[in-house]
């Protein structure tokens, strides 16, 4: 993929992990990763399918990643999320927001059910998006 | 009367064999690789401003090959080794291995494995050393010595009936406050975890100096541990090895790994062939007295190609073992959504043992509440987007803990070390396969764990229990057992081969068994003991 390709990605996979922008340290560093890592590459229809999908925004991001944590978790979405989740958590400004509660207990607990249901919207939306491409690939292949 | 002893390995046998040797007078020349530590990055800052400091933090903590990043299928370990310990782990042009059921690491750095060990200090009961020639009497004397030069902190508490007490522990570290909260819960229901889960919690004792000792510094807690201690306080044998170089009577030659060594014709060796990293020239180096201590496996390596070299054969040999270790992370719900420390200790506080029916069988874990590690290795193991298990994390970030469950290896036949060609090229060749009852014990430590934790009011999240390949825990041992019957590929109490009369052991090969602890502290001990034995008058005719 070319660099501005790259750049782009990075931006919007951040916003799905983060909810912030990338900035241009961490596309740069998310690019080197990609020079020197392998399984950053899709394997096939279904893993090229998902990242298609992942790059257009990041609200889709979230419903390939949801998919892609059931289906296909060592593929390669899965793989450029894991390596650009590792540079955030390093990476001021996002490193600190990452990693420390941002509100008092209660509210945590209410956050991560909020979250909970978000996720299972995200994977139904996966379900339906991405089951089809999965089942016609394995046809194929079988 | 002094002797030349030529040493092999700056691991944490060789430098306190080494030390010991020169303080009784002798003249010590210790061959080495030695690939050295980088210098301390920012060594005041701590961690939260290291992050801020750096002009490429990701590089630092992530390594230029990214390689501090654990990929989704990566053996779910929840640590990647950082990269400012890769010279730990770096090996020398040509160097290779086969392994079938063992996932073997080797170390050719100064100071060896143990620079990258996480500083457990637990002496060896008289339990522990039932199948050993002597007793834990004869070994105290040594444990006082090692903990006179590296800095133990400690206190006597519930786990001493596992881990004797010996002289001179320096005051516990500061305990970060899951921890306190962890061992308050114990404390508060002893009684059920003693008598009902045979759960005994505890301090860890650790070589991490709480107080100043000598010209080190104590911990100031910059949260920085895992990526290697810029203070020093956590003691690495590179440290003895500087106290060696100290001494006139002491000669480093690094920069050679020793490949085999020359016997004549009454089993004497009289030289170590050693091949030179600058230029790949081989180099001969006459020895009067050799001492391996190389670690387990690159030790027998020596001892395989020096018989090969000698006579053609290709030897056997038995025992190996290496403690399993289980991964157990969990999450302590009265903590979530509370934020946690990061100016703290990194590694364990606490520990426990798990009682068993034979003294021992006992389970040994520690303890770590996770502060500063990097969390994505456990964040992409939630059953979520990354979205919605980074918000759990990050809620969950001061709950989380992993304990490493240590379990005790025994002696077995199929468990060898021996040669194997591989493209003209003889290699070491790690044979290993566990026991036939491991799952049974895994699994009832397991129980009992989970069940201790669920009293301290923490939760095991379902399937991330994590069993470690053997060879993980890097506590190898048992290739050349000291034994009472002089039988052939095994050394006397002090070390001393049967097979070549002057050459002795004075790593890891000559533990009969291995408990489920981190050997370290007695591999020192051990080599201090061993070295008094091999250079007493009475040792140095042969």
């Amino acid at each position: 993929m070319m660099a501005g390709g790259l750049a782009k990605e990075c931006d919007v996979f951040t916003r799905h992990i983060s909810g912030r922008p990338a900035i241009p340290q961490v596309s740069d560093q998310y690019a080197a990763a990609h020079r020197v890592l392998e399984s950053m590459e899709p394997r096939d229809g279904h893993e090229r399918w998902l990242l298609r999908v992942a790059r257009t925004g990041p609200a889709a991001c979230r419903v390939a990643d949801a998919w892609a944590r059931l289906a296909a978790p060592h593929g390669a979405l899965r793989q450029k999320l894991v390596v650009l989740l590792a540079i955030l958590e390093v990476s001021p400004p996002y490193a600190a927001e990452l990693d420390q509660p941002r509100g008092g207990r209660g509210l945590e607990w209410v956050r991560m059910a909020a979250s909970g249901l978000g996720f299972v919207g995200a994977l139904a939306l996966g379900v339906v998006l991405f089951l089809p491409v999965r089942l016609a690939a394995g046809r194929r292949a079988g | 009367m002094s002797m030349p002893v030529t040493v092999v390995g700056s691991g944490a046998s060789g430098v306190h064999f080494a030390r010991t040797a020169l303080a009784l007078g002798h003249r010590v020349t210790m061959v080495d690789v030695g690939h050295q530590r980088p210098a301390p990055v920012l060594p005041d800052a701590d961690f939260s401003s290291l992050r801020e400091r750096l002009e490429n933090p990701a590089g630092y903590f992530l390594g230029a090959g990214y390689q501090g990043v654990v990929t989704p299928g990566h053996d779910r370990e929840y640590y990647g080794f950082p990269p400012g310990k890769d010279y730990v782990f770096r090996a020398p042009p040509g160097f290779g291995f086969s392994a079938s059921g063992f996932a073997p690491l080797f170390s050719f750095a100064r100071g060896g494995l143990a620079e990258a060990w996480t500083g457990g200090c637990y002496p060896f009961s008289d339990d522990d050393l039932q199948d050993f020639p002597f007793d834990h009497a004869a070994l105290a004397p040594s444990y006082v010595e090692v903990a006179r030069r590296i800095g133990v902190t400690g206190v006597t508490d519930d786990l001493s009936r596992f881990m004797p007490v010996h002289d001179g522990l320096l005051p516990p570290l500061a305990l970060d406050e899951h921890s306190a909260e962890l061992l308050e819960g114990y404390q508060r229901q002893r009684r059920y975890f003693q008598r009902d889960l045979g759960c005994y919690i505890g301090r860890t004792r650790v070589a991490t100096l709480s107080i100043p000792f000598g010209d080190r510094q104590e911990c100031t807690y910059l949260g920085r541990c895992l990526w290697g201690c810029p203070r020093e306080a956590l003691y690495t044998p590179s440290i003895t090895l500087r106290e060696c170089l100290a001494d006139p009577g002491f000669t480093y030659l690094p920069g050679l790994e020793v490949r085999h060594f020359r016997v004549d014709s009454e089993r004497r060796v009289t030289a170590v062939v050693a091949v030179s990293l600058d230029d790949g020239s081989w180099r001969e180096i006459p020895v009067e007295r050799l001492v391996l201590a190389a670690g387990t496996l690159q030790s027998a390596g020596i001892v395989l190609r020096s018989v090969h070299a000698a006579t053609g054969e290709v030897a056997r040999l038995p025992g190996l073992m290496d403690n399993r270790q289980v991964l157990v992370p969990f999450v302590n719900l009265r903590r979530v959504g509370r934020r946690y420390r990061a100016d703290r200790y990194q590694y364990h506080l606490i520990g426990l043992g798990l009682a068993a029916e034979d003294p021992r069988a006992h389970v040994h874990g520690q303890l770590t509440t996770l502060k500063t590690a990097l969390m994505h290795p456990i964040i992409q193991q939630l059953p979520f987007d990354l979205r919605t298990s980074l918000g759990i994390a990050r809620a969950a970030h001061g709950a989380l803990g992993v304990v490493n469950l240590n379990f005790h290896d025994t002696r077995r036949e199929q468990n060898a070390v021996t040669l194997a060609e591989e493209g003209g090229v003889l290699r070491v060749a790690i044979e290993y396969a566990p026991p036939a009852d491991e799952p049974a014990r895994l699994g009832d430590a397991v129980r009992r764990l989970r069940a201790a934790l669920w009293r301290l009011g923490c939760i095991v999240p379902p399937g991330m229990a994590h069993m470690r390949p053997m060879g993980a825990s890097v506590h190898y041992a048992g290739t050349f057992p000291m034994t009472r019957d002089p039988l052939p590929w095994t050394t006397d109490a002090g070390g001393r081969s049967r097979d070549f009369p002057n050459l002795w052991f004075a790593d890891g090969s000559t533990f009969p068994s291995l408990p489920a602890k981190n050997l370290t502290f007695t591999l020192m001990a051990n080599a201090i003991r061993m070295a008094h034995q091999a250079l007493h008058p009475s040792s140095l005719s042969y």
